[in-house]
C-alpha cells in the first residue's frame, strides 16, 4: 500500500483516459523505484567514501533533479513524453559511466524492466527483466567490461526496446481497433431505437438489444424469453407459418401489427431473416420498429386526400345551384323576362351579388386548400405586366360603380419590362388588391403603379381608405383574418384574398407587404421577377433566336421550327437580344421591328456591330419599309407570316438562290387576286420568273410564244376554259410541259376523266398557299439544290 | 343557330335555353347523353352546335363526345362543354380533347358570345383536321 502511495506521487491524476493512467502508474512505480535505488546508492557512496570519488557522488546527487523531469511530466498526464525522457536519461547515464559499479548496475537494471513493463504486458516485463539481468551478468562476468562494451550494451538495449516497442505497439493497436469496432457495433445495435433480436429456430431469444428488452419487457437475462410471446396470438401463428416457409438463403419476412386500440394504438413492424443458414447454427435476426408515426402520417395523408376530394366535390355541387341563382338573376336584370320595377331590380341584384359572393368564397377556399396541399400549379411564362395592369384597372372600374367619390387611376408605365409569372395568378392578385382597396375606401382615389426595382418589378396599389394599424399589418396576411373584426359586418369577405395573394406572389419568388397609416390609407406592394431569357440547351440542334415582344409570335416560331429540328430561343425583351445572340450562336435571328423596349432597327444595328453576331443572318419579321436589307438584314417577311413564308426564307438562307437559271412559270387564271397570291408565293422562292395570262386565249398565246418550264392553270374561266387550254397545250407541246391545275371547282368524275394523264398535279385553291411552292419545285426541278 | 344542349340539371337547361332563345337561337335540350345522341343521329340536318355537360349519371359528357367522334356525319359537329366541374383531372381531359369549356356558373351577359367563339374555334379545328 505504501509503495502505491509513493508511486501515486509520480503518477498522473485522474482525468485522462484509463489506459494512459495505468501506464502512468507503472511509470510512476519505476520512477519511485529508481529514486529509491538512487538514494541507496548515494548512502552507499557516502559510507564507502574511500572507494568512490567526489565526482561520482556529485553526479549521483545530480540524478535526482534530472529524475524530477519525467516525474513532473508524468504527473501532468504526459505519460509518453515522461517515458521518452526517462528512457533517454537512463541510456545517457549508462553510457557515461563505467559499468562496474553497483549503482550503475541498478540503474541499468531499472531501464529494461521499466521499458518492458511500460510498453509490454506485465508478464512480458518480468521475462524481459530477467533476460536483461542474465545478459548483463554474462557480459560482466566473462569480459573485462569497459567503456566500449558499456556503449555497445546500451545501444543493443535501445535497439531491442525500439523493436519491442513497435511490435507491441502494432499488436496493441490491432487489438484496440478490434475492441473499438466491436464496441462501436455493439453500441450501434444496443443504442438503436429499432429493436434488434436474434432467436433460434424454436423462437428462443439469444440476443436482444436495449430497445427490444425495454419495449418487449425482457430483463438482461434472456433465459426464458420467447419471440412468439411478444406477438398477438394471430400474428404468432402467422409468423410461425412464414418462418417455416421461408427461403433461408434469401428470404425475409416483413409484417406489421397493432397493439392497443384507438388513441393508444401502437404499430410495430418487424422484418425477420435467417443468419448463417449454411451451417447448423441457423438463427433468425429480427429488426422491429415502432411505425405508429408513419401510420399516423399515412392516415393524415389519406384524410388530406379526402378533404381535397370533398372540397372539389363541394365546389362542383355548389356551382350547379349557383349557376341557376346567378344566371336567373342576370336573366331578370337583363330584362329577358320583361321589365322589372325598381324594388324588384334591387332585390334581384342582391340575389345575384350574394350568389357571386358565395362563388368567390368557394373559389378562395379551393385555392387555399390547393395551396395548403402544395398542389397549386403555376403556368409560368413571360407576362406583359403593363398590359395586364391596364386590363385589370379597366375591369376594376366596375368595383367602384357605387362609389362616385373614389377614382381609380392606373399609373403603370407602358415601358415596364416583362415579368416572369403566371398571368392568371398575377391578374388574381392585382384584382384582389384593387377590390380590397375599393372595399375599404369611401372617398379619394385608388392608384395602381409599378416600377422596375433591381431584378424585380415592384407593383403598388395605394388607397385613401381607413388604413391598417401597425399591429395588424402582418396578421392580415394570415388566413381568415381581417384587420377590423367589427368591420367584418360592413365589409364582407372571406379574409382569404390577401393570404392567397401573398402565397401566389411568394410562389413567383417575390414578396408582398403593406405600408399604412390609420385614417390616411394603405399601400399594398408586391414584387415579381423580371423575365430573364435563359437559353435552353440546344442539344446539338441548330439554334434560332426569335426576338419578338409578342409571346404568340415566338410560340409560332417554336412550333414551326422545332418540328424541323431547330432549337428556338425566344427573346421577349429586345434589350436582351444581343446578349442572348452572343451566348447561343444562332444560325438565324428572327427579329421583330416594333417592340416597346427597343426597336428592331437598333437591335439589328448592334447585332451587325458586334463581331460574334455580325455574320449571323437576320430575318426581319414585320418589315414595314425597305431599309431592312440596306441595314444588313438577310431577308424580310411581312406579318402575318405564314408557315411557308418562314420556311422558304429559312431555306433561301441555306441554299443561296441560283439566279441565272430562273424557271419560267405561266399562270393562266382569270382572277387577278389569285394570280397575285400565286405570284407572291412563287417570287418568294426567287427561282421563278412569273408570266401571267388572265384568260385562256392569252394563255395559249403565251404557251406558243414563250419558253416555259411550268404552267399553272385555272379550270373555270370565261370563253376558253382550262380544259380547252389544256388540250391546246398538249397539242402544241406534247407532254413535255408540266401543267398544274389550280381550281376552286369540286371535280366530277367526268372532269377527272378529261384531265387524266394530261396534267401533273391538281391543287385546290384553298391549299395553294401551303402546297404550291413544294409542288412546283418538284415538277420544275428547281429548289432541289440539296435534296 | 340551332343548338342542342345536354345537361342532367333542369335549372341549367332552363337557364341556357332562356339566354340563348333571348338572342334568337333555337335550343333542343336533353337530360342525358344517350337521348341526345339518338336525336342527333336521327336528325336530318345537323345542328350548329352541341353544348354538353360533363358530369352526368350513367353516360357522361366524355362518353357522349367519344360516341360523336365515331359517327361519320357528326364527327365535325362543334362541341362546347358547359360544366361546374373545375377539378384538374376533368380539365386535363377536356384539354386533351381540345374542346372549349364554359364554366358554370355561366356569365349570362357573355354566354352567347362565348358559345359563338367556341363554336368558331371548334369548326376551324375540324376544318384544319
Amino acid at each position: 500500500m505504501k509503495t502505491e502511495a509513493i508511486s501515486n506521487l509520480f503518477a498522473p491524476p485522474g482525468g485522462i483516459d484509463d489506459r494512459a493512467r495505468q501506464r502512468g502508474q507503472t511509470l510512476g512505480v519505476f520512477i519511485a523505484a529508481t529514486l529509491a535505488i538512487g538514494v541507496g546508492v548515494v548512502i552507499w557512496n557516502v559510507l564507502a567514501w574511500s572507494s568512490t570519488g567526489l565526482t561520482d557522488l556529485i553526479l549521483d546527487i545530480l540524478l535526482f533533479p534530472v529524475l524530477a523531469i519525467p516525474a513532473y511530466l508524468n504527473r501532468r498526464g504526459r505519460v509518453d513524453a515522461a517515458a521518452v525522457v526517462f528512457l533517454v536519461m537512463t541510456i545517457a547515464l549508462c553510457s557515461l559511466f563505467p559499468i562496474d559499479k553497483l549503482d550503475r548496475v541498478l540503474i541499468v537494471y531499472t531501464f529494461p524492466v521499466m521499458t518492458a513493463s511500460f510498453i509490454l504486458r506485465p508478464g512480458a516485463s518480468v521475462a524481459a527483466a530477467l533476460a536483461c539481468v542474465a545478459l548483463y551478468s554474462a557480459l560482466y562476468r566473462w569480459h573485462p567490461v569497459g567503456q566500449t562494451y558499456n556503449m555497445v550494451f546500451a545501444f543493443a538495449l535501445i535497439a531491442l526496446s525500439v523493436v519491442a516497442y513497435f511490435v507491441s505497439h502494432s499488436l496493441e493497436r490491432a487489438f484496440d481497433a478490434l475492441h473499438r469496432s466491436e464496441q462501436r457495433y455493439r453500441a450501434i445495435v444496443e443504442g438503436q431505437l429499432e429493436m434488434v433480436c436474434r432467436f433460434s429456430p424454436d423462437f428462443r431469444v439469444t440476443y436482444a438489444n436495449e430497445a427490444a428488452r425495454r419495449v418487449l419487457g425482457w430483463g438482461r437475462d434472456l433465459e426464458s424469453a420467447n419471440f412468439l410471446d411478444v406477438l398477438p396470438p394471430d400474428q404468432a401463428d402467422f409468423l410461425r407459418r412464414q418462418i417455416d416457409a421461408l427461403d433461408l438463403k434469401t428470404g425475409s419476412v416483413l409484417y406489421e401489427y397493432q397493439v392497443g386500440e384507438g388513441e393508444r394504438a401502437v404499430w410495430y413492424q418487424w422484418s425477420v431473416r435467417a443468419i448463417a443458414p449454411a451451417d447448423d447454427t441457423t438463427e433468425f435476426q429480427a429488426v422491429g420498429r415502432d411505425i405508429t408515426s408513419l401510420k399516423t402520417a399515412q392516415r393524415l395523408r389519406e384524410l388530406h386526400e379526402i378533404k381535397s376530394r370533398f372540397l372539389a366535390a363541394m365546389s362542383h355541387e355548389l356551382r350547379t345551384p349557383l349557376n341557376a341563382i346567378i344566371g336567373f338573376s342576370d336573366v331578370l336584370l337583363q330584362g329577358l323576362d320583361g321589365p322589372l320595377t325598381d324594388p324588384q331590380r334591387q332585390d334581384v341584384t342582391m340575389i345575384g351579388e350574394s350568389g357571386r359572393h358565395l362563388l368567390g368564397l368557394i373559389n378562395d377556399i379551393l385555392d387555399v386548400s390547393k395551396l395548403q396541399a402544395g398542389k397549386m400549379r403555376m403556368a409560368f411564362g413571360p407576362v406583359n405586366l403593363a398590359a395586364l395592369c391596364e386590363s385589370v384597372a379597366s375591369s376594376g372600374v366596375g368595383l367602384l360603380k357605387d362609389k362616385p367619390g373614389v377614382a381609380l387611376r392606373n399609373r403603370t408605365p407602358a415601358s415596364l419590362p416583362m415579368v416572369w409569372g403566371d398571368e392568371t395568378r398575377i391578374r388574381q392578385v392585382l384584382f384582389n388588391l384593387l377590390s380590397n382597396a375599393a372595399k375599404f375606401t369611401e372617398a379619394g382615389e385608388i392608384e395602381l403603379s409599378a416600377c422596375p426595382a433591381g431584378d424585380f418589378v415592384q407593383v403598388g396599389v395605394r388607397d385613401t381608405g381607413c388604413g391598417i394599424p401597425p399591429e395588424k399589418q402582418e396578421s392580415i396576411f394570415e388566413e381568415f383574418v381581417q384587420a377590423d373584426d367589427s368591420s367584418t359586418r360592413r365589409h364582407s369577405g372571406t379574409g382569404l384574398g390577401l393570404p392567397i395573394s401573398r402565397r401566389f406572389v411568394e410562389m413567383h419568388g417575390g414578396r408582398m407587404w403593406v405600408e399604412s397609416v390609420v385614417g390616411q390609407g394603405s399601400v399594398f406592394y408586391f414584387t415579381l421577377p423580371i423575365a430573364r431569357p435563359n437559353p435552353p440547351d440546344p442539344g446539338g440542334k441548330r439554334v434560332v433566336v426569335a426576338v419578338d415582344d409578342d409571346p404568340t409570335a415566338i410560340a409560332f416560331y417554336c412550333r414551326l421550327l422545332e418540328a424541323r429540328d431547330f432549337c428556338v430561343v425566344g427573346v421577349l425583351d429586345a434589350t436582351w437580344a444581343l446578349d442572348v445572340a452572343r451566348r447561343v450562336h444562332p444560325v438565324v435571328i428572327l427579329l421583330d421591328v416594333l417592340m416597346p423596349q427597343l426597336d428592331g432597327w437598333s437591335v439589328l444595328r448592334s447585332l451587325k456591330e458586334t463581331p460574334e453576331t455580325r455574320n449571323v443572318p437576320v430575318i426581319i419579321c414585320s418589315c414595314v419599309d425597305s431599309q431592312a436589307v440596306s441595314l444588313g438584314a438577310a431577308d424580310c417577311l411581312v406579318k402575318p407570316i405564314s408557315e411557308q413564308d418562314l420556311l422558304n426564307a429559312m431555306q433561301r438562307l441555306e441554299t443561296p438562290p441560283r439566279r441565272k437559271g430562273k424557271k419560267n412559270v405561266l399562270i393562266v387564271d382569270d382572277s387577278p387576286s389569285d394570280v397575285a397570291l400565286m405570284r407572291r408565293i412563287l417570287e418568294a422562292q426567287r427561282v421563278y420568273r412569273v408570266l401571267e395570262a388572265l384568260d385562256g386565249q392569252a394563255g395559249i398565246e403565251a404557251v406558243q410564244t414563250q419558253t416555259l418550264d411550268v404552267v399553272i392553270l385555272d379550270l373555270i374561266m370565261p370563253v376558253l376554259d382550262g380544259f380547252e387550254v389544256l388540250e391546246a397545250i398538249r397539242r402544241e407541246k406534247g407532254d413535255a410541259l408540266p401543267v398544274i391545275v389550280v381550281t376552286a371547282k369540286d371535280l366530277t368524275e367526268e372532269d377527272k376523266a378529261r384531265l387524266n394523264g394530261k396534267i401533273q398535279a391538281i391543287l385546290s385553291k384553298s391549299s395553294v398557299t401551303h402546297n404550291l411552292a413544294a409542288t412546283i419545285a418538284l415538277l420544275s426541278g428547281a429548289g432541289r439544290g440539296k435534296a | 343557330m340551332q343548338i342542342v344542349y345536354i345537361d342532367d340539371n333542369a335549372s341549367s337547361r332552363i337557364l341556357v335555353r332562356r339566354v340563348l332563345e333571348a338572342h334568337g337561337h333555337t335550343v333542343v335540350e336533353f337530360d342525358n347523353g344517350v337521348a341526345g345522341l339518338e336525336w342527333l343521329k336521327e336528325c336530318p340536318i345537323a345542328p350548329d352546335a352541341l353544348l354538353l355537360d360533363i358530369d352526368m349519371p350513367d353516360f357522361d359528357g366524355f362518353m357522349t363526345v367519344a360516341s360523336l367522334r365515331q359517327d361519320g356525319r357528326l364527327r365535325d359537329l362543334p362541341v362546347v362543354f358547359v360544366t361546374a366541374d373545375v377539378t384538374r383531372p376533368t380539365m386535363e381531359r377536356v384539354a386533351e380533347l381540345g374542346i372549349d369549356v364554359i364554366v358554370k356558373p355561366i356569365d349570362v351577359s357573355r354566354f352567347v358570345s362565348q358559345v359563338r367563339q367556341a363554336c368558331a374555334r371548334a369548326r376551324a379545328k375540324g376544318e384544319a383536321a
